[in-house]
C-alpha cells in the first residue's frame, strides 16, 4: 500500500447516496419476533457500519473540502523548495494535497525546527542540491540556511543529513554558476559594477551561512575534519567555503596551498581555460587580510614560488602575497634568509619569459618589493648576504634598473628601507661598535640605489642618444632617397644635406638629447651630494643621541649641514665639519669624525663596487 | 377469539413475518453496496477496508435472511406438528365414542 487515498469525486458521491439510502432502508426492516432477534442484531451491525464508519468517513472528505481541489498529490522532487517541503511532510506523517489557492509571491514558511533543517540537508543531499537554482529558490536557501546557522541546534539537525557529496553538489554549481558570472562581468569591460556583483550575492550570502555553520560545528566538535567536506569540490567552491571558515593560519594556509596546486594541475586539463578569477585569487585575498598568513603562505611554498606569482587570474594579487609575505614586520631573519635568495632566482629566471612577463608586467615592481628591506643581504657579497652570486646580483639590478616603475618604486621605499637602520643609529643606548655598523649599512644602501640610478640615468641616455642619432639617419637617408630621383644636381645636392644640417642646428638650439658625458659628470656630481647629505644627516643623529647620552654638553653648537648651493657639496662640508670638531671634547670628535668617515668611505666604496658591477 | 400462544396459526403468523423480514433482507440496497466501492471508485487502505467491510456485511445480512427462512420452516413444521397431534387426538377421540 502506498498510503495514497486516491478517489473520483463523483463517485464516491454516489456511493454516500446509496450508504444513505441502504442505511435508511435497513432501519426501516423490523421484526420484534423472538426467532428474529439474532437477525435484528445483524441488521444493526450493518447500520452501524454504515451509520457510525463509511458515511463519516466519507463526509469527513466533504468536510475537509478534498472535492473543492484539496486533492492528494505528490510533490516535484526537481524543486530544491518541494524537495524540502515533501520531506518535511514525510517526517512529519503528512499526507499532501493540491491547494487551489494562488501561491503568494514569495514563499513564506514557519520558523526552522529540527525536523526542518534535517529535511534541508536532506533535500540538498538529493538530486536538487546538483540542479540549477532558480532566484527565487536562492533566495529562500540563504534565508534558511541563515536561520540554520544562527542557531546551533538546528546545525546540528542538519549536518547529519547533508552528506558530503550533497556539500559538493551544493557549492560545485553554485560556485560555476559565481565563477562564470564574475568572468563575464570582467570580459565585458574589465571591471565589476555594483549591478554585476549584486547578481552573484545571494550566492555569496549562501557561502556565508554554509561557512558560519561549519564554523558552529567545529565550534562544538573540535576535531572534526573540515577538509573532508573539500575533497570533491572544485577548487574555486572549496575556496569559496574556506574563506568563511574560522581556522587557524596552519590550516588556512594548508588548505590554500592544496586548492591552489589542485587547481594549477586541472587547469592544464581543463577544458574551460578562460575563466577569470580563480580559487588562488580568492584565497590570497583571504590570506592577505588574514595576519601572517601571507608569509606563512609564503615559506609553505618556498619549493614552488609560483604558487604565489604564477597562480592569480589578478597577477597583483600574487606580487602583493610576495610583499606582504616577505615583510620584515612578519618574516624573521632566518625565514627571510631562506626564502628570499629562492625568491629571487625565481623571479630571474621568470623574468626571461616572454608569457611569464605578459602574464605579470609589474614583476620587476614586484621585485623591488621582494628586496626592498634585505638590499644588503641580497646585493652585498660578504659573510652576512644571502650567498647570491655576482651575476644573480647584477641580473636582479638590472630587472629593476630597466624598468622605470621599478625603480622609482624603490626609490620610494626609501622610508621603509630606512626604517630597518635608523633605529640604531640614533639609539642613544646603542655602543659605538653598533651605530657605526649601522651607519655602514646605511651608506652601503645609499650607495647601492645610488649607483642603481646613476646607472639607470646613463643608460636612458644612451637610449635617448641612439634613438636621437637613429632618427636623424633615417632622415638623412630618406632625404639622400629623395634626392637621387632628382636631376637637378644643385637642387639635389640641397636636399641632400637638408638633414644634417637640421641636426646640427637642432643640436646648436639645445633640441639634442643630453650626451652621455654629461649625464655620467652629472650623476657623480649628484652622487658626491647625495653622500655628503648622508654624512650630514647620521652625524646629526649621532650627535643628538650623544647630547642625550649626556657626553656632549646642552648648548654645545650644531653640526654644519652641507651647502647645497657649492660647486663642490662634499669638500665645502669637510672643512665645516673638521672646524666644528674642533670645539668639541676629543674623544667626542674623534668618534663622530670616524662616523662621518665610515659613511663617506663605506658609500664611496660601495658604489665603486657595485658600479663596477653594473658596469659603470 | 384470537389463537392463543403456541398455537398453530399463530406460529403460521410469526413464520410469514420471519419470511417477510427475510424477504425484506434479500431485497435491501445494502447487500449491492459493494458494487459502488470497487477500485473505479476509489483506491488505497481505506477503500479496501471499506470494502472489506461491505461484502462482510452482504454475506452476514444474506445469512441472516436465510437464517429467517430457517427459523419460519421450523415455525411452520412445529404448527403442522401441533394440527397432526390434534387430528390424531380427534380420531382417537371419535373411534372410542363410536
Amino acid at each position: 500500500m502506498s498510503g495514497y487515498l486516491g478517489y473520483d469525486a463523483d463517485l464516491v458521491d454516489s456511493l454516500r447516496a446509496a450508504m444513505t439510502r441502504a442505511e435508511a432502508e435497513l432501519a426501516a426492516i423490523r421484526c420484534a419476533d423472538i426467532d428474529a432477534q439474532s437477525a435484528m442484531r445483524a441488521v444493526d451491525r450493518a447500520r452501524s457500519t454504515l451509520r457510525d464508519t463509511w458515511l463519516p468517513f466519507i463526509n469527513s472528505l466533504y468536510q475537509c473540502r478534498a472535492f473543492d481541489g484539496y486533492n492528494p498529490t505528490t510533490i516535484d522532487a526537481g524543486d530544491l523548495i518541494n524537495s524540502w517541503l515533501n520531506l518535511v511532510a514525510v517526517q512529519r506523517g503528512w499526507r499532501v494535497a493540491a491547494d487551489p489557492l494562488p501561491v503568494p509571491v514569495g514563499p513564506a514558511f514557519e520558523a526552522m525546527t529540527i525536523e526542518s533543517a534535517r529535511a534541508l540537508g536532506e533535500a540538498l543531499s538529493g538530486p536538487a542540491g546538483a540542479d540549477d537554482m532558480t532566484m527565487e529558490e536562492m533566495a529562500w536557501l540563504q534565508g534558511r540556511l541563515a536561520e540554520v546557522a544562527g542557531h546551533p541546534q538546528l546545525v546540528a539537525a542538519l549536518l547529519p543529513a547533508f552528506t558530503t557529496a550533497g556539500w559538493a553538489n551544493v557549492c560545485n554549481k553554485l560556485a560555476t554558476t559565481r565563477q562564470h558570472a564574475v568572468t563575464e562581468a570582467l570580459l565585458y569591460d574589465g571591471s565589476i559594477s555594483d549591478g554585476e556583483r549584486a547578481g552573484w550575492a545571494g550566492i555569496d550570502a549562501v557561502f556565508v551561512s554554509l561557512g558560519q555553520i561549519l564554523n558552529t560545528n567545529q565550534e562544538l566538535h573540535p576535531r572534526s575534519d573540515l577538509t573532508q567536506l573539500l575533497i570533491d569540490m572544485t577548487p574555486y567552491a572549496a575556496a569559496l567555503v574556506v574563506r568563511q571558515l574560522d581556522v587557524g593560519v596552519d590550516t588556512l594556509v594548508a588548505m590554500s596551498r592544496e586548492l591552489i596546486d589542485r587547481e594549477r594541475v586541472a587547469l592544464c586539463y581543463a577544458e574551460e581555460t578562460n575563466l577569470g578569477p580563480r580559487a588562488a585569487d580568492l584565497l590570497m585575498v583571504k590570506m592577505l587580510a588574514t595576519p601572517t598568513a601571507a608569509t606563512t603562505y609564503v615559506m609553505t611554498t618556498v619549493d614552488d614560488p609560483g604558487l604565489v606569482l604564477d597562480v592569480a587570474y589578478e597577477p597583483g594579487l600574487g606580487n602583493a602575497m610576495l610583499a606582504a609575505g616577505t615583510d620584515p614586520a612578519s618574516m624573521s631573519p632566518d625565514q627571510a634568509a631562506q626564502a628570499i635568495p629562492v625568491l629571487i632566482d625565481w623571479i630571474l629566471n621568470e623574468s626571461t619569459s616572454s608569457p611569464y612577463m605578459s602574464y605579470n608586467p609589474l614583476l620587476a615592481v614586484a621585485a623591488v618589493d621582494l628586496i626592498a628591506p634585505y638590499l644588503l643581504p641580497v646585493l652585498r657579497p660578504d659573510a652576512d648576504g644571502y650567498g647570491m652570486t655576482s651575476k644573480e646580483r647584477k641580473a636582479i639590478q638590472n630587472l629593476i634598473i630597466d624598468n622605470n616603475a621599478a625603480l622609482d618604486h624603490l626609490l620610494a621605499a626609501r622610508e621603509r628601507i630606512a626604517t630597518t637602520l635608523g633605529t640604531a643609529i640614533s639609539d642613544p643606548a646603542a655602543s659605538f661598535m653598533d651605530r657605526k655598523n649601522a651607519v655602514r649599512d646605511l651608506a652601503e644602501i645609499l650607495a647601492i640605489v645610488d649607483t642603481m640610478v646613476r646607472a639607470s640615468d646613463i643608460r636612458s641616455a644612451e637610449r635617448d642618444v641612439a634613438e636621437y642619432e637613429l632618427a636623424w639617419s633615417v632622415v638623412g637617408f630618406a632625404a639622400n632617397a629623395v634626392s637621387s630621383y632628382i636631376e637637378t644636381p644643385v637642387v639635389a645636392g640641397a636636399v641632400g644635406s637638408a638633414g644634417p644640417a637640421l641636426q646640427k642646428m637642432g643640436e646648436l638650439f639645445g633640441l639634442g638629447p643630453t650626451s652621455v658625458a654629461d649625464v655620467r659628470a652629472a650623476s657623480l656630481n649628484r652622487f658626491d651630494v647625495v653622500t655628503t647629505v648622508a654624512a650630514a644627516s647620521v652625524v646629526c643623529a649621532t650627535f643628538d643621541a650623544m647630547v642625550s647620552a649626556g657626553r656632549i654638553p646642552a648648548g654645545t653648537a650644531l653640526p654644519p649641514l652641507p651647502d647645497l648651493d657649492q660647486e663642490h657639496v662634499g669638500v665645502a662640508y669637510s672643512h665645516d665639519f673638521n672646524e666644528w670638531l674642533d670645539d668639541l671634547d676629543p674623544d667626542v670628535a674623534t668618534e663622530l669624525d670616524g662616523i662621518k668617515q665610515t659613511i663617506a668611505s663605506d658609500h664611496e666604496a660601495e658604489a665603486d663596487a657595485n658600479g663596477e658591477l653594473l658596469g659603470l | 377469539m384470537p389463537p392463543g400462544p403456541g398455537s398453530p396459526e399463530q406460529l403460521r403468523q410469526r413464520s410469514t413475518l420471519l419470511r417477510i423480514t427475510a424477504s425484506k433482507l434479500d431485497a435491501t440496497p445494502a447487500l449491492v453496496l459493494y458494487r459502488r466501492a470497487g477500485d473505479d471508485v476509489w483506491r488505497g487502505p481505506t477503500p479496501t477496508r471499506c470494502l472489506d467491510d461491505l461484502l462482510r456485511m452482504r454475506t452476514q445480512l444474506l445469512a441472516t435472511a436465510d437464517e429467517l427462512r430457517a427459523n419460519a420452516r421450523q415455525l411452520d413444521l412445529r404448527a403442522d406438528q401441533i394440527d397432526a397431534d390434534a387430528r390424531t387426538r380427534a380420531a382417537a377421540t371419535a373411534g372410542g365414542a363410536g
